[in-house]
């Protein structure tokens, strides 16, 4: 990544001149690293959370649900759904209200569903994550596998006619009046509280990044390479399987798991397993199960759950096999 | 001012991080504002399915939502009451 030279001439400065460690030694290697990486990712993760939030001024959520709402394009509508998922920031606290909002609004189960399913999936930090650790080409690659796991997953829930496990009361309550719209608003007059929620998200996140990428650091200059291959081995077939089992726990660190898996592709996990952990850790959220258990009954939640896993693991496996 | 035009505050949230902090903040901003209603707080779902509002946490004041799916400053929370307050 030419973009980052200078980051990178200034970590080898640092780590070299000023903190003297001699080139070629596991420390000075990782020592480099965390350095040039941390710094990278941070202002990547930054920006791109600066970006989201002017795209949800110009994209706010009750624009997307009227979108959706009105428009019923013959499967369309899903994909639709899961694009608007990824470029709208996700927070599992608004899982729930969306739900309810989406729904009302006429919007079918199982579009509603594609865009929960994506938007977890594509958010502004694991975009930034990605793009600083592993290039354009495999965050491409990543957004498109979202988008797809959230339109098949949809059109599935969709096609299992489901309503029924909808709690009843989302059906039966009126619809008051929208938010009385606050009046014109401006980027201009709106970039301060961007601004500040950017940096909120940003101080949020920050201290998992940086403790994600130390790990990695030291797996980068400790671990032989190739190392994770002969460990892998021994979980044969069912290692995707394994990893998305184990990333569910790590949903709230999904900023600090990213790194240090990059640092474990790089000693030899294959990219599909990889990937599908780090899908797993951003997807499948147990908080946000708690919450949506609420607006659905049981069976209508494990096959929310059952779909993305079961997605994951079929692209872990996907990418294991054509990249592999 | 003789009547005092905020009647009721509430914030409407799912028991996530940031409707907690919401709460406090709110709750603050009133009392530094010598608002007398009570700050309530609730994870009640039908309300969030009433109101119609697709963010939380939510403040409503006078049982209209003021914001939804914002963290705002205090000071911002205070501006935004004072704006109540003078409307009324």
């Amino acid at each position: 990544m030419d973009l980052f030279f200078p980051l990178q001439a200034a970590a080898d400065w640092l780590t070299y001149d000023v903190f003297s460690l001699s080139p070629d030694t596991h420390l000075s290697e990782a020592v480099a690293f965390f350095l040039y990486d941390a710094t990278k990712i941070l202002l990547l993760v930054y920006f791109i959370t600066l970006l989201a939030g002017i795209i949800r001024f110009h994209l706010p959520i009750e624009r997307v649900r009227d979108y959706l709402a009105s428009h019923s394009l013959f499967g369309l509508d899903y994909f639709l759904a899961t694009v608007f998922g990824a470029i709208t920031p996700f927070c599992t606290c608004s899982s729930i209200p969306l739900f309810i909002g989406f729904l009302k609004a006429g919007i079918p189960l199982g579009v509603t569903f594609a865009f929960l399913i994506t938007s977890p999936l594509i958010n502004e930090i694991a975009i930034g994550l990605f793009i600083g650790l592993f290039g354009l080409k495999v965050t491409l690659l990543y957004v498109a596998t979202g988008i797809i796991i959230g339109m098949v997953g949809g059109a599935i829930i969709g096609n299992l006619k489901m309503e029924r496990f909808v709690a009843d009361f989302i059906w039966n309550t009126g619809t008051a009046a929208n938010l009385p719209h606050e009046q014109q608003r401006s980027l201009r007059t709106e970039w301060p509280s961007i601004r500040r929620e950017a940096g909120n998200t940003f101080r949020t996140v920050a201290p998992y990044i940086l403790i994600g990428v130390g790990v990695g650091a030291l797996i980068h200059g400790f671990v032989p390479a190739d190392f994770f291959e002969s460990v892998l081995q021994r979980f044969g077939f069912l290692s995707v399987p394994v990893a998305v089992i184990l990333s569910v726990p790590l949903y709230s660190n999904a900023a600090g798991v990213i790194p240090v898996i990059q640092s474990l592709i790089a000693k030899g996990v294959p990219l599909g397993t990889g990937l599908a952990f780090m899908m797993g850790t951003v997807g499948l959220s147990l908080p946000e199960a708690l919450i949506l258990k609420k607006v659905i009954k049981l069976p209508l939640l494990l096959t929310f759950f059952g779909v993305v896993t079961a997605g994951i693991i079929l692209v872990g496996y996907l990418f294991n096999a054509v990249v592999g | 001012m003789a009547h005092e035009s905020i009647l009721s505050i509430e914030v409407l949230g799912a028991g996530c991080p940031n409707c907690t902090a919401l709460f406090e903040r709110t709750k603050a901003a009133a009392a530094a504002l010598g608002i007398e209603a009570e700050v309530r707080y609730s994870t009640d779902i039908g309300r969030i399915a009433e109101l119609n509002v697709l963010r939380t946490p939510v403040i409503i004041v006078n049982g209209v939502p003021l914001v939804a799916g914002s963290l705002p400053d205090l000071n911002e929370i205070k501006a935004l009451l004072t704006n109540v307050r003078s409307a009324a």
